[in-house]
């Protein structure tokens, strides 16, 4: 069974992401020592959260099946490790009255990378639409085949493929107008219509004698936060090759949040050369 | 063919890489100056074909299997070096050597250099920088994996000493991989629309970054057994096997978009 990802558009989404990171907060700023909380905050819910992710990759990895990424428990798996990652990212930002900047850019642009994908999937829309040189058209197809119109028109005027020796093509680019703007739309250069709206240049072919590109229209509202997430990431990579292994147990949590047994293992650094 | 001439570079890289690894194995303490020497003397020579072969093609040689096997065996090197200038363990450059040497010989053996071209998608400024950092990272969890399996085969099971090592290597590698998988789906989103498709080599990467991510958090939290944490580096590094050119044996990556690096 597939998760319905269309039940949840703009505003709905966002009205449960706001109440989900609210309940987050008042749960650990009021009720951090009860069961549940403890449990979110706890280094089993940690590792069992990145664990189930893992399992449910390498099911999704062996699978021939792409849409398992949409199945409810890779999407339950994927929420319980947003959520473990929310408790963990509120608690662990301050420490001594310092900001921990390692840990911040390492798990709040994980959780914005991948919690802004999540909620964003449902305002998600990629479209396609062919054209012949020559042709303008408003008329695109969902995924799924579903067709709609643009609420603007786009012509090709012209497109080029030049190949290499070996047949592989070497460059290819279309001349189009799209809603008025003349744009040279490549692979890899992608035209932004608006904040939220990129069109590519995704293919091309032959039918009937008559030679065609495929446009791809992508709606992504969501994708600025994605990139923040992501670039945040990229900081956090580079602080922790400069800084390298952490020691010790992990900063921030709580003795009373760790288990008996926990943070009580060999120290990371040792002898050993 | 620039290929034919590999050869020649190949024996002289084994050869110095191995001379360099002698020396530090040998040196009780310290750093040994002629071990580090003739290591990266070692990858200057990798690094010479690699510019030759970047010349002469025209492009930036980080296609086929054989070119990225080239900038493996590169890297592994770099990284034995680094790793031993930084912490200075005698059994990296060693370990680094024969990681390397693996890598040459399958190239000599089998270079798969299908043609000289570049397509489109590949065109694009984040090509360099994905598949270099990636590469580097591949080469530094090789070492871990050696070191994971050397712990797991040795007569009372992995030292607790070896995990100063590991934790170093399992750090840099896992930076690197997530620069690689970051500016891959910026790139993404650039080339295809989005920044992650689930496509099998995205999946197989996905899976590669948790299983490290896994053995990173269970190394803070402790008390988990050291031959579970070996035997995590090693299905860590099985996967990121299958993400590396695994995948092309699997029917579900018949179609996946990444097609181009087989």
């Amino acid at each position: 069974m597939d998760f319905q990802v269309s039940f949840f558009e703009f505003p709905l989404n966002v009205i449960l992401a706001v109440l989900w990171c609210l309940t987050v907060l008042i749960l650990w700023k009021g009720f951090r020592r009860t069961a549940p909380v403890r449990f979110f905050l706890s280094p089993l819910a940690t590792c069992l959260s990145i664990g189930l992710c893992a399992s449910g990759t390498l099911v999704l990895g062996l699978s021939s099946d792409r849409n398992l990424a949409s199945s409810w428990w890779f999407v339950t798996e994927v929420f319980f490790l947003l959520t473990v990652l929310l408790f963990v990212t509120v608690r662990g930002v301050y420490r001594d009255g310092k900001i921990r900047w390692r840990f911040l850019l390492n798990h709040a642009g994980l959780l914005l990378a991948v919690g802004s994908s999540f909620w964003g999937a449902p305002d998600t829309q990629t479209l396609r639409m062919r054209l012949c040189a020559g042709e303008s058209s408003s008329a695109c197809f969902s995924l799924e085949g579903k067709g709609t119109r643009l609420p603007y028109e786009i012509t090709l005027r012209d497109f080029r493929v030049d190949y290499f020796e070996t047949g592989i093509p070497s460059v290819f680019e279309a001349d189009v107008d799209i809603d008025g703007n003349d744009v040279l739309l490549r692979v890899n250069h992608p035209f932004s219509r608006t904040f939220s709206e990129d069109i590519y240049l995704t293919s091309y072919g032959i039918e009937g004698g008559r030679e065609y590109c495929i446009l791809q229209i992508v709606r992504q509202p969501w994708k600025w936060l994605t990139a923040a997430g992501i670039i945040m990431m990229m900081i956090a990579a580079l602080l922790m090759f400069l800084r390298g292994p952490r020691t010790g147990c992990p900063s921030g949590v709580p003795k009373m949040d760790v288990p008996p047994g926990l943070c009580t293992a060999e120290p990371l650094k040792t002898e050993g050369k | 063919m620039i290929w034919d001439k590999f050869i020649f570079f190949a024996i002289a890289s084994v050869i110095l890489s191995f001379a360099g690894a002698a020396f530090s194995a040998v040196r009780r303490e310290g750093r040994s100056v002629p071990g580090i020497g003739l290591s990266i003397a070692s990858s200057l020579v990798l690094a010479s074909f690699i510019v030759h072969l970047w010349t002469t093609l025209n492009r930036p040689p980080l296609r086929t299997m054989g070119e990225t096997r080239l900038w493996y065996s590169f890297f592994a090197g770099l990284a034995g070096i680094f790793t031993y200038c930084r912490w200075r363990y005698r059994w990296i450059l060693p370990f680094s050597a024969v990681l390397s040497t693996v890598f040459i010989v399958i190239n000599c053996l089998k270079p798969e250099i299908h043609d000289a071209s570049l397509m489109p998608a590949l065109q694009s400024p984040w090509f360099i920088p994905h598949v270099t950092v990636y590469m580097f990272s591949y080469s530094v969890f090789g070492c871990a994996f050696l070191l994971a399996l050397v712990g797991l085969l040795r007569r009372g099971g992995p030292q607790m000493g070896m995990f100063s090592s590991m934790d170093t290597l399992i750090y840099v590698g896992l930076a690197f991989l997530t620069l690689g998988m970051m500016s891959g789906s910026l790139w993404a989103k650039d080339a295809w629309g989005h920044y992650w498709n689930w496509d099998p080599k995205e999946t197989w990467a996905a899976l590669t970054w948790l299983s490290y991510l896994l053995y990173v958090h269970l190394r803070i939290f402790g008390k988990v057994s050291r031959r579970t944490l070996c035997g995590i580096v090693i299905f860590s590094f099985l996967c990121l096997q299958m993400c590396w050119w695994g995948i092309n044996l699997l029917p579900s990556a018949q179609d996946s978009i990444h097609i181009y690096n087989r």
